[in-house]
């Protein structure tokens, strides 16, 4: 059992005992570090933070264009619907995010908590992007040339909020394949929401991240694709194999670009067992993960979730045998040693 | 002044540069040169999907660049990179 001993034990010891089942030690590593990282930014979260109850209520605010946050609040939990249909979008999808999360799995809001869930809409001019900052969602307009509204996209917003679920499960650090992974966790939500926002089969989705927020004049069909990483666009570099890694520095390491290979084993995975079999077995492997795990982390890690799951009756007999199938298939193997 | 903009990460993954020349007003231009000078590459550890902006400005036989998160960026570099980025 680890007790408060475990913050004189080094880091490396705490990741072997984290990988070798001992939550507790996980929830310390991770606890650690994430500690360490709000210090350097507590004193200008305490000065943003307004809202102290915590029930996972929605707030939408409106940054009329500029660069700050939080410039005007425009709709509040139980709120009414305004003129502005980027504001009336981003509270419907935030609300079905986190609905999604709580139904599904038990988890009350992002952190479990019931964080409130804050979304900055209209950031910037021509603003080309969605981030999660640590604490809450900020979206750009686009530029209207090549994308658009980036609050209205299911996928992007259950991305951005996936994000803020990793940092609270796992915490991956964001880069190298630790990174990677936590991309490829917002990619998961991301589509397994837009296909239950949707409303359609895995055989019916498109299986495209952020489809909606590119133009015609975009020079392809999406941001990402979980079925065909690398096909999505003339700039997509994602491979679909451990064959084409990418092993530069950019993109933090390429985290963007290599989480197209567990994301087509996501696929792969999803057409044999079905979707929701998968979120289940991926959320609870999120559940498992640590700090610094990689690819091969990763595999130890679902597989020994999906054959405790498998054993609880809640996903099917199969699983373990599709999910070596599919990681094998984009060349993570399982390490014998 | 010449100017080479890159932007890279943010959610779409995808790099974006701007490069070529400006007319910037002398007062403009001290600014810009204040703002690479005086960078603190401020980071937020927890920000996922931020975007990179690196900034490289020649005038004369001076050259200025720096690197900028989402978070140290000032308004100002914004502004301009709107400028040269959609100058209708």
């Amino acid at each position: 059992m680890c007790s408060t001993k475990c913050f004189i034990i080094p880091p490396h010891i705490l990741e072997e005992l984290a990988k070798r089942g001992n939550s507790s030690c996980k929830k310390t590593l991770n606890d650690t570090a994430r500690i360490t990282e709000k210090r350097q930014t507590a004193l200008n979260h305490l000065l943003q933070r307004e809202h102290q109850e915590s029930r996972g209520d929605r707030y939408i605010y409106d940054c009329k264009n500029t660069y700050q946050q939080r410039v005007e609040l425009i709709i509040e939990e139980g709120g009414e619907f305004i003129k502005d249909e980027t504001a009336n979008e981003a509270y419907k999808t935030s609300g079905f995010v986190r609905d999604y999360f709580k139904n599904a799995f038990g988890l009350n809001s992002i952190d479990g908590n019931g964080l409130d869930i804050i979304s900055n809409i209209h950031y910037g001019e021509n603003y080309n992007n969605a981030y999660w900052d640590g604490d809450e969602m900020t979206y750009g307009d686009g530029d209207g040339k090549e994308f658009t509204d980036f609050a209205s996209a299911i996928d992007v917003v259950a991305h951005e909020l996936a994000h803020g679920v990793t940092q609270f499960l796992s915490n991956l650090e964001y880069q190298s394949q630790p990174g990677a992974l936590n991309e490829h966790f917002s990619d998961v939500f991301g589509t397994v929401i837009k296909q239950k926002y949707l409303n359609q089969t895995v055989e019916e989705a498109d299986w495209l991240i952020g489809d909606s927020v590119v133009t015609e004049e975009f020079p392809g069909v999406a941001i990402r694709s979980m079925k065909a990483p690398g096909t999505a666009n003339e700039f997509d570099s994602q491979p679909d194999h451990m064959d084409n890694y990418y092993n530069g520095m950019a993109d933090n390491q390429g985290v963007h670009i290599n989480s197209g290979i567990p994301n087509k084993a996501f696929y792969l995975s999803c057409m044999e067992l079905g979707l929701d079999d998968c979120a289940l077995i991926w959320f609870q492997t999120l559940k498992a993960l640590w700090r610094t795990a990689n690819f091969n982390d990763m595999l130890e890690t679902i597989l020994a979730t999906a054959q405790n799951l498998t054993e609880e009756g809640n996903v099917s007999e199969r699983s373990v045998e599709v999910l070596s199938k599919s990681f094998s298939a984009v060349g993570i193997i399982s390490i014998v040693v | 002044m010449r100017y080479r903009i890159e932007i890279s990460g943010g959610f779409s993954g995808i790099p974006k540069t701007y490069e070529g020349r400006a007319n910037i007003e002398k007062e403009q231009l001290e600014k810009i040169i204040h703002y690479l000078e005086e960078n603190t590459n401020e980071s937020n550890p927890d920000l996922r999907d931020g975007q990179q902006y690196s900034f490289q400005i020649e005038e004369g036989t001076q050259s200025h660049s720096a690197l900028f998160t989402e978070k140290s960026l000032p308004t100002e570099l914004r502004q301009l990179l709107e400028q040269l980025a959609h100058p209708n």
